[in-house]
């Protein structure tokens, strides 16, 4: 097991240990061939290259009693940037962006969690800690509950999306604004796994 | 992007911050080696500070090289302890033997120092995952060990430098190898890291300046210390933190460039000036043209493959 995933779990196998997310909170781990990062911005003004992080993991836990108590942990490979086309993606890795080989990893792990009823269901305003180039800021990130249900295999998996933007200024990373722009759309869409051996009947 | 402001505070300033800093350490002290010394130290971190304060302001930047953040924001620091010992030894005979330990010791720390954090050494690493590619312990003993003693072999090169022969030939070679380098990282896709080495090209412009206006007869051997910590640093960040971009034959050959134009390469008496001028020449041209060229071979390869992309500006 590879070390964010067992990171992901402990924390949140801790959660559950301290009571921190209730008794009736569900174990999710994030399902990594059915989440997608995806991030947009602007090149020059004249168009938006997108580009998606290919490697993730996390978990997630849920309380459906009381979902304030929910938390979720993510930790993404910064070098798992593509953008479809190799120099571009090596030079983003590199010191004039991401420098990954010095913060290998963009994690986020939640700290306070505020539901509210949309009308495709419950939203999650997540608070949390978002590390990026080794700098870290407090954001909220809206979590929109998207369908749960037995997936082909049986095992039961809720799912999220999630859109927002930030300014990669505010994370260290001033290179070549504003001909590439300051601010990053992203999308985050996952499901999680259920990780209990109770196949919740939603 | 290199901007007009960009070149204004990491070009000409550090190059005038060198020779101001170069003059009145020579006024003061009427000593060519602290001279150099200063106006290297000086033109360097002011280059680098001016580059870092825009958008935060200087003492911001300042600030960042005692708390730094990245690799890159330990060179000021770096750069004054090189300094800092090249100034010890030059108190007197009995600290000659201090400044070359601390000169070793501050080799061996460099490579450690700037990778600490990196997915090179995993046991400093703040957070470690996925494929880290971290080194074994006897990998990095190996990696951190040769490029310490490879550093100190260049210090010891520099300082053993003919003195007085060919100041001005030296000083010259030395801003030429430093421009190649910076033309070789930035064509290999690091303009941060590319533009940290023009700022060095930039103080050695300006100490070259000074140090023909004022007929100094010594070359930049005098400021190895600060010398080798900006170059040899620029190109620890470069080789591991931009891999695989900078190879490692590129980053090493760079290092051996700087030792041809300025440091020691044959015992004096063997050459005369003409042919010790000669050598220096054609050796500094060839291990440039062995990294500039094929940098600059697969920057035009890169950009050609974007303009052969049948969809580029596709019209139905």
């Amino acid at each position: 097991m590879n070390t964010p995933l067992r990171t992901a779990l402990v924390a949140v196998a801790g959660s559950l240990l301290l009571g921190q997310s209730g008794f009736g909170a569900e174990t999710y781990v994030i399902d990594d061939g059915h989440t997608s990062i995806i991030f947009g911005v602007s090149h020059m003004g004249y168009s938006y290259t997108y580009g998606r992080f290919n490697k993730m993991s996390g978990g997630y836990t849920l309380d459906r009693e009381d979902p304030t108590a929910s938390q979720i942990q993510l930790t993404i490979s910064a070098a798992s940037i593509d953008t479809n086309h190799q120099k571009r993606d090596d030079h983003l890795k590199g010191p004039d962006f991401f420098n990954v080989k010095q913060f290998p990893n963009i994690t986020f792990q939640s700290t306070a969690i505020v539901v509210e009823q949309a009308k495709k269901g419950p939203l999650y305003n997540v608070t949390g800690d978002l590390t990026i180039h080794g700098v870290t800021r407090r954001v909220t990130l809206p979590l929109q509950k998207l369908g749960e249900g037995n997936g082909p295999a049986g095992k039961f998996r809720t799912g999220f999306h999630c859109e927002t933007s930030l300014k990669r200024s505010e994370f260290g990373m001033t290179n070549m604004i504003p001909m590439i722009g300051d601010e990053v759309a992203i999308t985050v869409s996952f499901e999680g796994i259920l990780q209990t051996d109770t196949t919740v009947v939603p | 992007m290199i901007d007009p402001v960009g070149i204004l505070l990491g070009g000409v300033l550090p190059a005038v911050a060198a020779a101001a800093a170069m003059l009145c350490g020579w006024k003061s002290t009427r000593s060519a080696g602290i001279a150099w010394l200063i106006g290297l130290s000086a033109g360097y971190l002011a280059g680098h500070w001016a580059l870092d304060a825009r958008g935060v302001g200087l003492s911001a930047a300042v600030a960042k090289s005692f708390s730094p953040h990245e690799a890159r924001d330990w060179l000021p620091l770096v750069v004054i302890s090189a300094a800092a010992i090249d100034a010890i030894g030059l108190l007197g005979k009995k600290s000659v033997a201090i400044a070359w330990t601390l000169r070793v010791g501050w080799c061996l720390w460099l490579p450690w120092r700037l990778l600490t954090g990196s997915i090179y050494l995993p046991s400093t690493a703040e957070v470690v995952g996925f494929d880290t590619g971290a080194w074994s312990t006897l990998e990095a003993t190996a990696w951190l060990g040769g490029s310490g003693g490879l550093l100190a072999l260049v210090w010891l090169a520099l300082r053993h430098a003919p003195e007085q022969t060919l100041p001005r030939l030296r000083s010259s070679l030395a801003t030429f190898v430093a421009l190649g380098a910076t033309a070789t990282i930035a064509l290999s896709g690091s303009l941060t890291i590319g533009q940290l080495m023009g700022v060095l090209t930039a103080a050695l412009i300006g100490c070259g300046i000074a140090a023909g206006a004022l007929r100094l007869e010594s070359g930049p051997d005098s400021a190895a210390g600060p010398l080798l910590a900006a170059y040899g640093g620029v190109l620890v960040i470069g080789r591991f933190l931009f891999d695989p971009e900078l190879p490692l034959h590129f980053a090493g050959l760079l290092l051996l460039t700087l030792v041809v134009a300025v440091g020691w390469i044959a015992p004096p008496k063997l050459l005369s000036a003409r042919i010790h001028a000669l050598l220096r020449i054609v050796l500094c041209l060839t291990a440039l043209a062995l990294t500039v060229i094929p940098a600059a071979r697969d920057f035009a390869a890169a950009q050609a493959e974007i303009e052969s992309n049948p969809y580029l500006n596709y019209q139905p």
